[in-house]
């Protein structure tokens, strides 16, 4: 059946949409579908590739890390060992024979003779020094204590002053 | 669609093969007949000719050529055949042997390894290291594959790295023999240091197996007490027999996948258990207090020419034992080198009779039962008796007048100390004993401890002499370690406290166990036992002590001698602790045979003085009384 349509401005019938037209127009279509199917089956393949690059990239970095993890477990391994080789060495060191050793021929230190305690009658017996009460400036040894006592302090009301 | 080959009806003679061009669309042509094979003129020709040669010789043609569709058949056959074969196989092995496969499979795939743990430390109390743990290497040559030019060359290497090693043995090692001996030991457990140097070196197939090891930094210091641990870490005798479960923790595994050179599979599976690293031992000893008491007890040896010195030093009030000694001793470092005997702690495993040390328990006893008074009146008693026909004397066979039982731990009279225990009884007596802990293993936490012997009214054999014997100890056997403990409850008010080496195990932050003072019972009530150390402080201060007494300072303490059977040689003992009337140490000191003088007051007494007046200082205890030079 052939359609036919008027044209509004020559009220003429303009044209007839042919077989060939209308076969090419099908040729079209299922070109088109075609095109569709391999361009849907490329962008399918694409994304598999894809997928398995990714996958392949993954499985890689993960190969990658796991030889870098196996790689610092043995450093672990010998770290650790170097750690109970130092531990014991320290140990060595800490010998008291030994220190008694380099202190007695090293450094020429002599031991400890017989404590002397003397007893300080009560009224002999000096006060404990007193201790400075300051934030910053805590007094360590003496002579530490001698220069801080040197500092200027801050100025005290005086007594008359404060019962007026 | 099948294609179908129709059979050619002509003789199996191979058809002419068709000549193409590149086209397919190109019509067959006709194979050209190949040229005829110009043979370039020989230059012998003439001679060859002469000698019969009518030049190359002719190609043999093929007599028996196949089908191609028989060669298919074939083929099909052969393929069907292999293909067959590994269908059975298969079989075989999934279906038949799927077992015995899987079992094979998991061998060869997967491997596991054991994780070792790690050794636990041993501290004094101050937190100093005693045992600890380092690596040693085994050096392996895999002589397969060197040449003889190598081998020279990598053991004059190794021979320049360890030079205690003989240069012939090391070559022998590097040198192939035959394919049983792939490994050879080339030297075993060398140090770290040694072991670098052979890693920098990057010999050809020399290999470095590392073992771990104990250290005992301090060498033989403490040996008695820490034992040892053998080359499979294995904890003995000491605190390192007796904690050995804790100390050496629990092994790990690691089951992986593995490829076919044994390496690890990265994305393989691996079941990891990670291994329990044993707990830090941290003893209740001071190795300050050590280094003292073992200073002075080896003087005292070597002074004394006695064949073995003993020590204890402990606070009486826990139990806690704060200073261990024995000579002869051993470095646990090299056991195997050591006598075995040696290896036995006689501290808890020697058993020995007190002698006069004893007394302090009979006059406990007799004060706590109010069967006597320090000041109670024994009348004269002389310097021997004869009593169930056997004749007892004092060591100086002196009697003397108006004996009373302080006189009789100032005199060190065992006239006196047979009247003391006469008057309360055997019943009563052993029975204390018992309280006291004699005969019976003190609890301490080390391995090997004796009980001691003491037969009592119940035993076979007993006879009351062997009750009188044991008022001045005689026919009584002790372990240091009990005598300790016993006397240790007359210094703390009379309470018998349980001792130990061991204040706690951690394992990092965690506290795994920890040993608190045990309190086994009330012996004496505190008064007795105040009254018998007011004694002692005498018998030290006007007695066969005094060599023990430390001026400024109130000392309670008794010697004591005793002969041994099987010669005339003596064992000489003092024990003693101070301050008397809040005692923060006791101390026990014994020298079996000595040359020099056979008596305790004389060998034991003047070395427990040296480490009482040390341990003062130490513990910045300052004297009681003033001192009168």
């Amino acid at each position: 059946m052939q359609k036919t349509r008027r044209t509004p401005a020559t009220g003429t019938t303009a044209y007839k949409v042919s077989d060939r037209v209308r076969a090419a127009r099908a040729n079209l279509t299922v070109r088109t579908g075609r095109l569709r199917t391999t361009s849907g089956f490329i962008f399918a393949a694409m994304l598999v590739c894809l997928g398995s690059l990714v996958w392949l990239s993954l499985t890689s970095q993960i190969v990658a890390y796991g030889y870098e993890t196996e790689k610092m477990d043995k450093r672990e391994v010998v770290l650790k060992r170097q750690a109970e080789q130092l531990q014991s060495e320290i140990a060595k060191y800490e010998n008291l024979q030994r220190i008694e050793n380099v202190a007695k021929n090293k450094l020429e230190m002599v031991p400890p003779q017989k404590a002397v305690y003397v007893k300080v009658p009560a009224e002999l017996a000096q006060p404990a020094p007193v201790q400075i009460q300051t934030n910053s400036l805590n007094p360590v040894t003496d002579w530490w204590r001698e220069l801080t006592e040197m500092l200027p302090r801050p100025s005290q009301p005086s007594t008359n002053n404060a019962q007026k | 669609m099948s294609q179908t080959i129709e059979r050619p009806k002509t003789s199996p003679t191979r058809p002419p093969r068709p000549q193409t061009t590149g086209s397919i669309n190109a019509a067959p042509t006709k194979r050209p007949l190949r040229s005829p094979v110009s043979r370039k003129p020989s230059l012998l020709e003439d001679e060859a000719d002469d000698l019969g040669y009518d030049g190359l010789p002719a190609r043999p043609r093929r007599g028996f050529v196949l089908s191609p569709f028989l060669r298919i058949r074939i083929s099909a056959l052969v393929i069907t055949m292999i293909a067959l074969l590994i269908i059975f196989q298969l079989f075989t092995l999934q279906i038949q042997d799927r077992y015995g496969t899987k079992e094979w499979a998991a061998v060869r795939q997967t491997k596991t390894d054991q994780i070792a743990p790690k050794r636990g430390l041993i501290r004094d109390a101050n937190g100093l290291i005693l045992a600890s743990n380092v690596w040693v290497y085994n050096v392996y040559g895999a002589p397969e594959g060197l040449s003889e030019h190598q081998t020279e060359n990598i053991s004059s290497q190794l021979t320049a790295i360890l030079p205690t090693k003989d240069p012939a043995k090391i070559k022998q090692a590097l040198t192939y023999t035959d394919a049983k001996h792939k490994y050879n030991l080339i030297a075993a457990a060398v140090d770290g240091d040694t072991a670098d140097k052979i890693q920098v070196a990057k010999l050809t197939n020399v290999f470095l197996d590392p073992l771990p090891r104990r250290s005992y930094p301090n060498g033989t210091m403490l040996s008695n007490l820490l034992g040892f641990a053998n080359n499979l870490n294995q904890g003995a005798y000491g605190v390192e027999g007796f904690y050995n479960n804790e100390l050496h923790g629990t092994a790990g595994t690691r089951l992986a996948e593995r490829d076919g050179d044994g390496n690890p599979i990265v994305l393989g599976q691996v079941q990891l258990t990670p291994a329990v690293d044993g707990g830090d031992v941290t003893l209740t000893l001071d190795s300050g207090v050590q280094m003292i008491v073992e200073r002075e007890l080896k003087k005292g040896q070597e002074e004394f020419g006695a064949e073995k010195g003993l020590a204890i030093v402990a606070d009486p009030q826990t139990g806690a034992i704060l200073a261990w000694a024995s000579f002869p001793n051993y470095n646990p470092n090299e056991f195997y080198k050591t006598d075995t005997q040696l290896l036995k702690d006689p501290l808890v495993s020697d058993i020995y009779e007190p002698g006069s040390t004893f007394k302090i328990l009979t006059a406990a006893i007799g004060i706590d039962t109010h069967t006597i008074a320090p000041d109670s009146n024994a009348g004269n008693l002389p310097g021997c008796v004869i009593k169930y026909g056997r004749k007892i004397c004092n060591y100086n066979s002196v009697g003397y007048p108006n004996q009373t039982p302080q006189v009789t731990l100032i005199h060190s009279s065992n006239v006196g100390a047979m009247w003391m225990a006469e008057k309360f009884g055997a019943t009563r007596y052993y029975e204390y004993l018992k309280r006291f802990g004699i005969g019976a293993q003190t609890g301490i936490d080390l391995s090997g401890e004796g009980e001691g012997i003491m037969r009592t009214t119940d035993s076979k054999g007993w006879s009351p002499l062997d009750f009188l014997e044991n008022s001045f100890g005689q026919s009584v056997a002790v372990t240091p370690i009990q005598l300790v403990a016993a006397v240790s409850a007359v210094a703390n008010g009379g309470k018998l406290m349980t001792p130990y080496v061991v204040s706690k195990i951690t394992r990092g932050d965690q506290l795994v166990k920890e040993n608190k003072p045990n309190f086994v019972r009330q012996v004496i009530a505190p008064e007795s036992a105040k009254t018998v150390t007011e004694m002692l402080v005498q018998a030290v201060r006007q007695g066969e002590t005094r060599l023990a007494d430390v001026k400024g300072y109130r000392v309670a303490g008794k010697t004591g001698t005793a002969t041994l059977y099987d010669s005339e040689a003596t064992i000489g003992s003092t024990i003693a602790y101070a301050p008397a009337d809040n005692p923060r140490f006791i101390v026990l000191v014994r020298y079996d045979k000595p040359k020099k003088s056979p008596w305790g007051s004389n060998t034991a007494a003047p070395i427990v003085a040296n480490i009482t007046q040390q341990l003062f200082t130490y513990y910045n205890i300052p004297p009681s009384e003033p001192v009168i030079k």
